[in-house]
């Protein structure tokens, strides 16, 4: 099961460990979590922002996440994957996931993703962390 | 409607068929397959409110309880990452 991160889960992880973000990202089904390059540089800058230890995220990417590498430019990614967003910004998660052959996107911001196009033509599933580890029980 | 429900709140079998639509036999037929969770007190059952989550909100209580839980923080960090994603690239 390969599993996108979409960057509002990593920190609200960072943030809380009673959330369902850090419930499920130091779960049992670790190493199936990727966040990509992109991802990466807008956690540091998020982390900032937020006057959150670089340290910890550095921690939760080394034991926990995955990373895949994206070498397309931000604007051929807005173009191609564009159409499955509501924010063009958000583009680069979607390219990311199919890049790493996803099944699922992890996010809270599910409204600014085009969830039925992206499961019809993507065949990857938008959830909210809950709602993964809730299937992840009925897989019990 | 389950963040209406109070969470220390009990309820009768009929009282939770009325909000389920469900017939009084119906919620009994859940209790007695395990699916709604209820104490017998006595002769009688008394429902807790954690026991109707999932019915309300597809979650599980304490799943229920771990989202509220991000939420909280959840408008400052979509507004940094927002922020930090229109200037990305």
């Amino acid at each position: 099961m390969t599993i996108f991160v979409d960057s509002d889960v990593v920190i609200s992880s960072l943030l809380s460990t009673t959330g369902a973000s850090y419930l499920l990202l130091q779960g049992k089904i670790a190493n199936s979590f990727y966040i990509s390059s992109f991802s990466k540089q807008e956690l540091e800058q998020v982390c900032e922002r937020l006057d959150i230890k670089k340290d910890k995220l550095d921690s939760l990417i080394r034991k926990n996440l995955q990373m895949v590498e994206i070498d397309k430019q931000l604007k051929d990614i807005k173009n191609k994957y564009g159409k499955y967003v509501y924010d063009i910004n958000d583009a680069h998660i979607v390219a990311a996931a199919v890049d790493c052959h996803a099944g699922f996107i992890i996010s809270y911001n599910i409204k600014d993703y085009k969830i039925e196009k992206i499961r019809n033509d993507l065949n990857i599933i938008v959830f909210k962390p809950s709602m993964l580890l809730q299937y992840l029980r009925s897989l019990r | 409607m389950f963040s209406q429900l109070n969470s220390d709140k009990v309820y009768t079998p009929e009282e939770v068929a009325q909000m389920l639509k469900l017939s009084k036999n119906t919620v009994y037929d859940l209790i007695n397959r395990g699916e709604l969770i209820a104490k017998k007190i006595g002769k009688v059952y008394r429902i807790p409110a954690n026991s109707l989550s999932f019915m309300f909100t597809g979650l599980d209580y304490d799943l229920y309880q771990a989202e509220k839980e991000d939420i909280q923080n959840l408008d400052k960090v979509q507004k940094a990452i927002k922020n930090v994603r229109k200037n990305l690239g």
